[in-house]
């Protein structure tokens, strides 16, 4: 079920939160209809991968619990490599037996394996869970507040990654509380500005960004016009895709009076690498630095460490993405940029604000370019064109639409952000209520009449 | 009392009526927009829904057909695709007498003509004829595989308008729908725009005076000038066990339509007259799969009581004029006129025409 199907909205939530807040008075109650309709949410679309996500959930669990009595690192090494090999039969098997084939002069057979939804999502949290544990940094939780740690479904599919920490201990909260009707409202005025973005902003770009992208995977060469579209396209979609996505499972976190961290602020303002990664998906960004870059080294161990430690991360937070050399160099290119951003800072030079945010989104784009590519061939293809290897044409298909790229690209440079619009600029007035109900009727109904697409992230 | 304290229970209450009036506006909003659904019933689908008269506000004939199949007014139906939507069911009726509606779809595939067929069949128990457009979805393995041709995905067939149950009979809610429950309205109250039809029938092609034959043989042969087809030399040939063996999925479901009808009812099944340049090429294996597929609904038909098998699908005065064409498959309304009175010639007359080959009865 998506956050964007009309089942999801008209049915689905309004259920949900209608069990959740008769149940408001019992906490164990009301955690378990939340854990149950997290469980119909994720069966929904392939009721075989809840018995998996069940058994993870209580193989992490018990192995938790068990942690504290041993002092051998045995025990913490079986459960990270267990969810590891979890993750990594599903995602990364065909990837690298391909690889280990092709070394070997041989081709493979790809095993049709379907990944299940969000494996990458609630594998990290349960590592960190563990790891935490490990550290003497996390209590032991009852099994049901794990559990619903895990699957609660707003943030289950796509993140954001929640640390136990910032969310179990709101579980005690009762909902029944003054404040809930602001956390309530705020939550669907969050939920409703992600749909917005997502169904009128990311799919339309998508008209843009997807032919061409298929066009070059077929072989079409991209004029220069068109590179530039695509790569600008895309960049921007996938902003409004994913920050959507996130804006509406925040908003639906807060229709339950919980509070999910923000994902993205305003990324494409940045003026550094370093400060894109402190505003893109940053609930990502947290766990690589605490759960990969840090125990690396971190920038505290001289700079050899540093830059080693830079690679690896992004290397490993670019597999993350998926199983593809595309996603390897993507990562790789982020972590030489990361790389060559703090020698630069560390030797004292600067770079006023307006080239340094110049100099930044060129970087960003082509980078864009390598991660949306279904290949490395396609990637190049399109780079080529970007720099003019495949000649200065300017055309452009017919149908493209230069006005709404723009207006797309100064919302995401210039415009508010959600958080700011629902949180800040949201004052508690009737007229912004009833505006807000119509909007989201509107958008529920075009979406019911049009159909919806996937949110881009559920595929990482 | 705490100044504080005041202020934030007055944030409090704030909140409270901003969360009271945003659920009360989402649920009486939708509320009112769905009741208004109902009783404009677009469909014509709601049991309880005032009773007047719906029409077809719309050319999407999978959702508008549906309220003409049900229609008493209607004793005999046209069943088919976009090649039969301008048989006129008014000329119908002169000739061969009875009430039509013409309830064919574009791009309809035979499981979604079968769904409109079972759907009239339901609601008429007497049924006077009921002619049956055939094309190559019903005689091509894999395109006669399908259920979906035209509609392209299971959405966008209103299946629950097509099935027997009464559970599912109210209209979904969503923006399509709206619109066409205000165009339902309006058409209600005169203002309507839509000039629709009420028996089914449409003239969905241009008007002649802006007909151009130069378009055309560009539609039909990809050139302004026409082209010739080259017979295949050796022609294919085919053993009797070989042509046993070619799949025709499509022709049990043809089979099903005639055998739910009556034997009182009049079966007209008609292979539609493609341009000559589109039928299959002389002595090809194309050639030989259509043979059988007539020879195949011919026997089907044999086994039923007022049955007739018209083949228009044939070299002929009508296939071979480009002039008689807006594309390879889609002839003028002269020609609809044209292929009207040949129907009558053929089944009330028994006569003969260079134009049709009566294929059963012989």
């Amino acid at each position: 079920m998506l956050f964007n199907s009309p089942e999801f909205i008209a049915l689905f939530l309004p259920i949900t939160l209608l069990g959740f807040y008769l149940l408001g008075r019992f906490t164990d109650a009301r955690l378990f209809w939340l854990l149950a309709a997290s469980a119909v949410f994720y069966g929904y679309w392939d009721v075989r991968f809840l018995p998996l996500l069940a058994g993870s959930i209580l193989f992490n669990w018990l192995l938790a619990e068990c942690l504290p009595r041993y002092s051998r690192r045995v025990l913490i090494v079986v459960g990270v490599s267990a969810n590891l090999l979890l993750i990594g039969v599903f995602k990364y098997f065909n990837f690298f037996a391909e690889n280990i084939y092709a070394l070997a002069g041989r081709s493979f057979d790809a095993y049709d394996l379907v990944l299940p939804l969000g494996i990458s999502f609630f594998t990290f949290q349960q590592i960190s869970y563990l790891v935490d544990r490990r550290r003497g940094r996390a209590p032991a939780y009852p099994l049901l507040r794990y559990a619903l740690y895990v699957m609660f479904f707003p943030q289950l599919i796509a993140g954001p990654i929640v640390r136990h920490d910032e969310i179990i201990p709101q579980y005690q909260t009762s909902p029944l509380r003054p404040a809930i009707f602001q956390l309530f409202s705020q939550g669907v005025a969050l939920f409703c500005v992600g749909l917005l973005k997502k169904t009128l902003i990311a799919d339309r770009l998508a008209i843009t960004a997807t032919p061409l992208f298929e066009a070059a995977a077929e072989g079409t060469t991209l004029t220069l016009a068109e590179s530039w579209v695509a790569s600008a396209s895309y960049s921007m979609q996938l902003y409004f895709d994913f920050s959507g996505y996130s804006d509406m499972a925040i908003g639906l976190g807060m229709m339950f009076g919980l509070r999910i961290p923000f994902n993205f602020d305003a990324p494409y303002v940045a003026t550094s690498i370093r400060e894109f990664w402190r505003r893109w998906h940053i609930s990502l960004s947290r766990f690589l630095r605490d759960y990969l870059y840090v125990p690396m080294g971190g920038s505290r161990k001289g700079r050899p460490r540093l830059i080693m430690a830079l690679m690896g991360t992004m290397l490993l937070g670019g597999l993350w993405h998926g199983a593809g050399w595309t996603f390897v160099l993507w990562g790789a290119l982020h972590g030489a940029a990361l790389v060559v951003n703090h020698l630069w800072t560390a030797s004292g030079r600067s770079l006023s604000r307006g080239p340094a945010w110049v100099v930044t989104l060129l970087f960003l784009l082509p980078c864009w370019v390598i991660f949306r590519a279904d290949s490395l061939d396609t990637a190049f293809s399109i780079l080529g064109s970007m720099i003019g290897m495949h000649g200065f044409s300017m055309a452009l298909p017919i149908s493209y639409n230069w006005g709404f790229s723009v207006l797309a690209f100064v919302l995401a440079v210039l415009g508010p952000t959600s958080q700011a619009l629902a949180l800040s600029l949201l004052r508690p007035r009737r007229i912004w209520a009833a505006a807000i109900a119509l909007l989201l009727i509107y958008l529920t109904l075009n979406l019911a009449g049009d159909g919806y697409t996937e949110f881009l992230y559920f595929q990482f | 009392m705490d100044t504080r304290n005041s202020s934030t229970s007055s944030s409090e209450r704030e909140w409270r009526g901003f969360t009271g009036t945003l659920i009360s506006v989402l649920v009486a909003v939708t509320g009112a927009l769905y009741l208004f659904v109902l009783v404009i019933d677009p469909y014509d689908t709601v049991p309880f829904s005032p009773d007047i008269e719906r029409v077809p506000v719309d050319g999407i004939q999978r959702l508008f057909h549906p309220m003409l199949a049900k229609r008493a007014a209607f004793d005999s139906a046209v069943i088919g695709n976009s090649n039969i939507r301008l048989l006129e069911p008014e000329q119908l009726n002169g000739i061969l007498g009875g009430s039509f509606a013409n309830l064919g779809m574009n791009a309809a595939s035979s499981w979604e003509q079968l769904q409109m067929f079972r759907l009239f069949r339901r609601h008429h128990q007497e049924i006077g004829t009921v002619i049956f457009g055939l094309d190559y979805l019903w005689c091509v393995a894999g395109w006669a595989d399908q259920n979906f041709v035209g509609s392209v995905a299971a959405t966008d067939f209103p299946e629950w308008m097509f099935d027997d149950s009464p559970w599912n009979d109210l209209p979904p809610l969503n923006l399509p729908v709206l619109a066409h429950a205000w165009r339902q309205m309006l058409a209600g109250a005169g203002l309507s725009e839509y000039e629709p039809g009420l028996d089914g029938y449409t003239v969905f092609t241009k008007p002649m005076a802006e007909y151009d034959l130069d378009k055309a043989r560009m539609e039909i042969y990809g050139a302004t000038e026409p082209k010739q087809k080259i017979r295949v030399d050796p022609p294919v040939r085919m053993s009797a066990p070989e042509r046993a063996e070619l799949p025709y999925p499509a022709l049990d479901r043809l089979d099903s339509m005639l055998s739910e009808l009556d034997p009182e009812t009049r079966k007209i099944v008609l292979f539609v007259p493609y341009h000559r340049y589109f039928q299959a090429t002389p002595g090809s294996r194309e050639e030989i799969v259509w043979d059988e597929c007539k020879s195949r609904v011919v026997a089907l038909a044999s086994a039923h009581e007022n049955a007739y098998v018209l083949d228009f699908m044939i070299e002929s005065d009508i296939t071979t004029a480009d002039e008689n064409y807006w594309d390879v498959k889609h002839y003028t309304v002269p020609i609809a006129e044209l292929l009207g009175s040949l129907i009558g010639k053929a089944v009330v007359e028994g006569g003969t025409d260079p134009r049709f080959v009566l294929l059963y009865p012989e």
